[in-house]
């Protein structure tokens, strides 16, 4: 039903990430959900989801007609999320044709995540076109603001129902010491709905090495109240506390 | 200033520069429009500043500052008699 592209102008952000994990609380809380890889060139949300391996058919064998919609998706190696690859030979479905696919797949589903490509090309035009709705992800870093911004501007020429931002790897111990911008001062700065604060968590990354997400991750607790943001459609946002233990 | 309002004031100066595309063009044009009109009304006094930022809410803010010795008068700034 929902159709929501994660977007972000600069690489490397969270873009992947934050698809994979809404993705998976949005599973686990009950709702049915595909995500799409929609970043035709560097393709990894397989490899975000530990599904690298259980691939047989992705997008562009869709649209050549060489399998069913359904029969492309591959299940989630953790929850009952499913996830529609792309390949290298993806790069040059049209928009109209990506967006296609998306439609069918909204029929069936409550979520469909659309992971977009860095930059703002021709990739990001397909990604965008296809969706109703987008989360821009940023880091609180100078580099990434400035292409957030960029970003911003761009997505309100299309017909979008809604625009939020999720700012990812923020530091609360730099925060407090006054040496990085919160969530808040840059959602502002950005004039940006915040609906998500995803801390810097070591554990993302190790994790991710096995396509897998940690019970224990700092992060956890960040990706729920995304996840009830977005589902919701609410803003609570909560600022992740530094913490002092691990388990 | 504390270490992240320098950073947030930087970034915002950044977007701003970005929107107006006043790395080049736009702010040189408009500092010598400003600079012509002004130096019109008064007699001033060395550099003319002129700076644009954007604040909290999303509007621009327009900033030009300047020390003149005298005010010109000519016929138009005369008061009008009715
Ligand atoms: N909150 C986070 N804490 C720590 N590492 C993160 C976090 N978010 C992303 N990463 C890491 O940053 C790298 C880039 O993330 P990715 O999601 O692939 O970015 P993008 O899709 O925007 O290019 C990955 O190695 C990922 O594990
Ligand atoms: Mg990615």
């Amino acid at each position: 039903m929902r159709k929501i592209v994660i977007t972000s102008g600069k690489g490397g952000v969270g873009k992947t990430t934050i698809t994979a994990n809404l993705g998976r609380k949005l599973s686990a809380d009950g709702y049915k959900v595909v995500l799409v890889d929609g970043d035709v060139g560097l393709n990894n949300l397989d490899v975000a989801m530990g599904i690298e391996n259980r691939v047989v058919y992705d997008i562009s064998d869709v649209l050549a007609g060489r399998c069913r919609p359904f029969q492309a998706l591959a299940l989630d190696v953790e929850t009952s999320a499913r996830i529609l690859p792309s390949s290298a030979n993806s790069a040059d479905i049209s928009a109209q044709a990506f967006r296609g696919v998306v439609d069918s797949l909204a029929e069936t589903f409550d979520f469909v995540l659309i992971d977009c490509p860095a930059g703002i090309e021709h990739g990001f035009h397909r990604a965008v076109s296809s969706a109703d709705e987008a989360i821009v992800v940023t880091t609180p870093s100078a580099s990434a603001i400035r292409d957030a911004d960029k970003v911003l501007r761009l997505l309100s020429t299309y017909p979008l129902k809604d625009v939020a931002l999720v700012v990812n790897r923020t530091r609360a111990d730099l925060i407090a010491r006054g040496e990085m911008l919160s969530a808040k001062e840059t959602a502002n700065i950005l004039h940006a709905t915040l609906i998500g604060i995803i801390p810097d968590d070591d554990y993302i990354t190790v994790f991710q090495q096995l396509g897998k997400t940690a019970d224990f991750a700092p992060s956890k607790r960040a990706f729920a109240t995304l996840s009830r943001n977005v589902a919701e459609n609410t803003r609570d946002v909560e600022v992740p506390r530094r913490r002092w233990w691990r388990r | 200033m504390r270490f992240k309002d320098k950073v947030s004031a930087r970034i915002r100066d950044m977007l701003t520069n970005d929107k107006l595309g006043l790395s080049d063009g736009f702010m040189t044009a408009f500092q010598a429009d400003v600079t012509h009109l002004v130096k019109d009304y008064f007699d001033v006094s060395g550099q003319i500043d002129v700076k644009i930022f954007e604040n909290e809410d999303g509007k621009y803010g327009i900033k030009i500052s300047a020390l003149a010795d005298k005010i010109n008068t000519f016929e138009t700034t005369f008061k009008k008699k009715f």
